[in-house]
């Protein structure tokens, strides 16, 4: 396991990827098991619903089309893809992302890294690529913990959709991570690199969120990474190429930043 | 190995500012292999500063630092997979074992003997098992020790080694130096302990604010070391016969006794002290400790003729 940067890392993170992972699962699979009593009673629903999709205060926490929530990807859009799900994902990537470079640097360990013979590109690679793992792990575990509840309730569901929707929402938060870890690398502060990442992806998810709603923020919703998520989506099948490429770029964009700025600068103490 | 003419370590015109601050100015200076050097200077001089430079964690304001005769930043890899390096205040990870943690550089640097590593933990004492968090400073400091030395490296450079080891440890560290010098290894150790250096340098460099005030051998260092000599004479000598001998210090004459203190050679006291009748000489040696105290408190242009 301890025979490079990015096994060490991930090797660290294992009891707080654990944590996370319970986390993600029962989420997932509770809301899934709510279900079945929710389509059972979705006739005392319905006025709630139509009165929620006309308010736009509600848009902000119940994302996705609440009038379809009777289908099967409706409901898991409003429940756990539009908010809670990239909401955690975005959380445990900023996360990851900031402790990669700056929490190691404030520290003081940053620098006795670099008294080994790994250059600084080696080190922001490895550390890139252990907050990449972390995603794929969070994200093998939430689809896993969607089979689970798919099986129990007995969901009538094509599978790979949900598949799909986890993965574009993984690539949403590695978009943050990649944001925090980008200022991390460049600054070497955790709390410049939490603080402005945070704001950024709480401002991305407003415009997202009321874009559609107010008319002269709509022409700017696309600059909002929620934009390019892929909810479950029934009518196509695969993620969006387009989207897709849009947080695979975003990926590259920061992690050469990084590369660029990282390469530059003093390493401080701690 | 390289060609005994080039320098394991050479720093051209070093210098580090912070802004305004100017941490480290102009040094120059070369170690050559197998030699033990000693970096000193008091708190805040820049010791730390002008490591950090020279090992490319930080980068010079101006001029540059070579070790191994490549230069620190362009080569720094092949530099590192030399090198052992021992921080001056040890922030290794604090959440694994001394074991996860050996085993992690281990494998990093590519090392290949296990045994020596083990050979070392086994020589401090180290205990490998607990969390490196939960150590004592002592023995967080050995694991720190363990890794400076374990991958057999051609230098070592160490900030402050001895820092919390008891003196059997600081013994047995001393030693292992001494070792790991006749294998032709270059050790730059930057420390406050004056006897330690004595013990272990061959040659030292005092720095004050940033700027290198002397570069000697310690044999030449100490024949500035100050004697404390007490001279007992048959009669009553007045003091003013020894108040001009050259670098003669805090003259006292009491009865038939004359305490003073010189600093450097004896030759111009004992030749003075020759017109009088002499009964006894004593002579104590304070070893290099005043030297120092001398080079710190000195304003450094008084020193630099
Ligand atoms: N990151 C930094 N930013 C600003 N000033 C700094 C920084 N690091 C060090 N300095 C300043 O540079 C000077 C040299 O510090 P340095 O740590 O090199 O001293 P030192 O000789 O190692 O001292 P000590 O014996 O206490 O370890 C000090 O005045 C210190 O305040
Ligand atoms: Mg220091």
């Amino acid at each position: 396991m301890l025979n490079n940067i990015i096994w060490k890392t991930l090797w660290d993170q294992r009891r707080s990827l654990s944590w996370w992972s319970i986390g993600f699962a029962g989420l997932i699979i509770s809301i899934m098991l709510f279900y079945p009593f929710f389509i059972e009673n979705i006739d005392s629903y319905a006025g709630l619903l139509q009165d929620a999709s006309d308010d736009p205060l509600m848009r902000i926490f119940a994302g996705g089309d609440l009038l379809d929530m009777a289908s099967p990807a409706g409901f898991i859009n409003v429940e756990l893809m539009a908010f809670m799900v990239p909401l955690l994902y975005v959380a445990f990537a900023i996360t990851t992302g900031s402790a990669a470079i700056a929490g190691e640097e404030s520290r003081g360990t940053l620098d006795f890294l670099l008294s080994n013979p790994v250059t600084r590109r080696q080190i922001i690679l490895q550390k890139y690529g252990a907050m990449v793992g972390g995603v794929v792990i969070l994200t093998l575990i939430n689809v896993a913990s969607f089979g689970v509840g798919v099986v129990i309730v007995n969901m009538e569901i094509n599978f790979w959709r949900i598949v799909e929707a986890t993965i574009s929402t993984g690539l949403l938060g590695l978009v943050f991570g990649a944001m925090a870890f980008s200022l991390g690398a460049t600054f070497g502060k955790r709390g410049v690199s939490v603080g402005i990442t945070s704001g950024v992806a709480v401002g991305s998810y407003l415009l997202h969120a009321l874009g559609p709603l107010v008319d002269w923020l709509e022409p700017f919703t696309k600059i909002s990474p929620f934009y390019y998520q892929d909810q479950v989506d029934m009518t196509k099948a695969g993620l969006d190429p387009l989207h897709t490429a849009f947080f695979v770029f975003a990926g590259i964009l920061f992690l050469s930043i990084s590369v660029v700025f990282f390469e530059r600068r003093d390493i401080g103490l701690g | 190995m390289d060609s005994v003419n080039i320098p394991v370590v050479e720093f051209t015109n070093l210098t580090k500012m912070y802004g305004d601050v100017i941490a480290v100015e102009n040094v120059n200076l070369e170690v050559s292999e197998g030699e033990i050097f000693g970096y000193l200077g008091p708190n805040g001089s820049g010791k730390t500063t002008t490591i950090r430079t020279a090992l490319d964690f930080i980068r010079p304001s101006s001029g540059s630092a070579a070790i191994f005769g490549l230069d620190s930043r362009a080569h720094s890899t092949e530099i590192k997979l030399r090198l052992g390096y021992l921080p001056g205040d040890l922030p290794i990870y604090e959440k694994m074992t001394g074991r996860e943690f050996l085993t992690y550089l281990f494998n990093l640097r590519g090392a290949s003997n296990w045994d020596y590593v083990h050979g070392l933990a086994e020589r401090f004492d180290a205990d490998l098992e607990r969390l490196i968090g939960k150590l004592s400073r002592g023995n967080k400091q050995k694991i720190g020790l363990i890794q400076a030395f374990m991958n057999e490296p051609e230098l070592i450079v160490m900030d402050e080694p001895t820092s919390g080891l008891d003196p059997l440890m600081q013994q047995e560290f001393y030693s292992l130096v001494e070792e790991t010098r006749e294998r032709g290894c270059t050790v730059f150790i930057s420390s406050h302990i004056v006897p330690e250096v004595e013990r272990l340098c061959d040659r030292v460099a005092i720095l004050r604010e940033g700027t290198l005030i002397t570069l000697e051998e310690i044999r030449t260092l100490r024949e500035r070391a100050h004697h404390r000599i007490t001279l007992e004479f048959g009669e009553p000598v007045p003091i003013s016969a020894f108040s001009n001998i050259s670098g003669i210090r805090d003259v006292q004459a009491e009865g038939l006794m004359l305490r003073c203190t010189i600093v450097g050679s004896a030759d111009a006291l004992v030749k003075c002290a020759s017109q009088f009748e002499v009964l006894s000489i004593q002579s104590e040696d304070d070893g290099l400790e005043d030297v120092f105290l001398d080079f710190y408190q000195t304003e450094s242009h008084d020193l630099a003729k």
